[in-house]
């Protein structure tokens, strides 16, 4: 489902956003604390209504003047888990937590219990989980918990603000294979807020950059993350494995490419150094 | 000389030994970083650091044993900061957070506000002073409690998480600021499941379970690739690179700045 911001302003979080988000594309929104990236994706779920201009996201349209049933639409189509994941858990059992989208978007019953297991084992946490209290998880649980509830009733969109700040490498790399996995086999639209440009670099198409409100930069990620000393200015990191390829062609004028992997990396050093 | 010590800890948690028989020491002066998977013992141990929670066995900070006699004297001496800022905000205002531990001690109004601005310049925050703490970004919130806990300037200073939700140039100003008050003599506890952070310490501890399964200068640490990996962490960039590149020959030791690393693969 594709996603088009047109000229979207929020009070003055928001100046006058234009962009598409293209259907089946994995997309990184990056920025420093504080630019505006959460309410522009909290947009897409009608969560921030513009306050001139609006959001078409496929056939539905979110401006100031939407009304409830459709946003209860639109947010069939669209997961979100937020950033603070524990703050959008309510229910006393991982099952209810899960099913609740299932029944309130009102899928049948006999279908939710096989949902709520394949989420479980998307995320990597076992079906023992199941009755378990949702509060006495911890923090990289509690975002396993977030991530599968909204996986569960399987939107067409999903948006994950901040998702690897609680979550160690193991959980990191899980989250990895379920994402790259949603794009390959479902084509869905998946966005991804993050400051750690590292992460992103190793998951996503292309990249948008934030800075007061305004998208700053856009490009494949590549094009945008190679912009060091532009990035830097709007206080971005460029994920080390292109800074490394950055610095090595600066100081010795060699030109080793760019690489997803540490380990491609080292075969480009390997050959230009022997 | 010793910062922390701690011999024979024991700790359960409903009938579950978290800490059976634990012993650790931080050097005075050094900056630790103890790093563990989720789940491994990390917050727990800050937590019985800090008195919250009740453990068995004898915990020396600052020369003085942990008791609930010494217990208000040595907070005074250790400034903590935890991974959710939102849970420790009291003051209306930043500046009035940042105040706050030095009211309690009774420090005058004066040295109050010079040692309010000296922060908030060291640390770029001085356009927050007047905000409320809880309109602030997560980074600037994260500012603000790191402010509040150096005020007083503690011997010891410990981390919980504390940069995981840090900005670039923020994370950058704090890491300077930090080894600047270690060479005054402070002692910094980063706890973490980011190695990423470890590259800018002396020593690295890591848990597991409880357990110290690792404990050295980070040279020593930070080669043990398997361990690592077996326990779900990844090694810093850097480390990673260094320890690829040291199979192929091409390097002989672990090196921590990429600079230096270009500089000596193409001499």
């Amino acid at each position: 489902m594709e996603i088009k911001f047109n000229d979207v302003s929020y009070k003055t979080i928001l100046k006058n956003i234009d962009i598409k988000f293209l259907d089946g594309q994995i997309i990184g929104l990056t920025g420093s604390s504080g630019s505006g990236k959460t309410t522009l994706v909290e947009m897409i779920d009608a969560l921030v209504l513009p306050t001139s201009g609006n959001v078409l996201i496929g056939n539905y349209k979110v401006d100031n003047k939407v009304k409830l049933k459709n946003i209860n639409d639109l947010r069939f189509n669209v997961g979100l888990v937020f950033e603070n994941s524990e703050e959008q858990i309510f229910n006393t059992t991982v099952y209810n937590e899960i099913s609740f989208g299932m029944r309130y978007f009102k899928y049948k019953t006999d279908q939710i219990e096989k949902h709520v297991k394949d989420s479980l084992n998307m995320v990597g946490l076992s079906e023992d989980y199941m009755h378990k209290n949702p509060f006495n998880l911890s923090h990289g649980e509690t975002k396993k918990l977030a991530i599968a509830s909204v996986l569960a009733f399987n939107p067409e969109i999903l948006i994950l603000d901040e998702p690897v700040v609680a979550l160690d490498n193991r959980s990191k790399k899980n989250l990895i294979k379920i994402i790259r996995a949603l794009k390959a086999r479902y084509n869905k639209t998946i966005i991804i807020v993050s400051q750690d440009t590292d992460f992103l670099h190793k998951v996503v198409d292309y990249v948008f950059v934030m800075a007061d409100g305004q998208i700053v930069m856009e490009g494949t990620k590549y094009d945008v993350f190679a912009k060091e000393a532009e990035l830097l200015n709007y206080n971005v990191k460029t994920p080390q494995l292109i800074a490394f390829s950055n610095l090595v062609l600066a100081k010795k004028g060699i030109k080793i490419g760019y690489r997803d992997e540490i380990n491609d990396l080292i075969k480009d050093v390997y050959r230009y150094v022997k | 000389m010793n910062a922390i010590m701690i011999r024979d800890l024991c700790f359960k948690y409903d009938d579950k030994m978290i800490f059976d028989h634990f012993n650790l020491d931080i050097k005075k002066g050094s900056w630790a970083t103890i790093a563990g998977p989720n789940g491994s013992g990390k917050s727990t141990l800050v937590k019985i650091l800090l008195g919250l929670l009740k453990s068995e066995g004898t915990i020396i900070i600052n020369e003085l044993t942990l008791t609930h006699v010494t217990i208000e004297h040595i907070r005074e001496s250790v400034g903590v900061v935890f991974d959710n800022p939102d849970n420790q905000f009291v003051s209306e205002t930043v500046a009035d957070e940042i105040a706050f531990k030095l009211e309690n001690l009774g420090v005058e109004k004066a040295k109050i506000r010079q040692d309010i601005m000296d922060i908030a310049n060291l640390l770029d925050i001085k356009h927050l002073l007047n905000k409320e703490p809880h309109k602030l970004n997560n980074g600037e919130k994260q500012l603000v409690i790191l402010a509040s806990a150096l005020i007083n300037k503690p011997k010891v200073l410990i981390l919980d998480e504390a940069l995981s939700r840090i900005d670039i140039i923020s994370r950058e100003i704090i890491l300077k600021v930090l080894a600047d008050y270690q060479s005054a003599g402070m002692t910094i506890i980063n706890i973490t499941h980011n190695l990423e952070d470890t590259i800018y310490s002396d020593d690295v501890v890591v848990l597991n379970d409880g357990q110290i399964v690792l404990n050295g200068s980070k040279e020593e640490v930070l080669v043990n690739e398997k361990i690592f990996s077996d326990l779900g962490l990844e090694l810093p960039f850097m480390v990673q690179l260094s320890l690829k590149l040291k199979f192929y020959n091409l390097v002989d030791k672990l090196i921590f700045n990429m600079e230096e690393m270009v500089d000596l693969l193409w001499k």
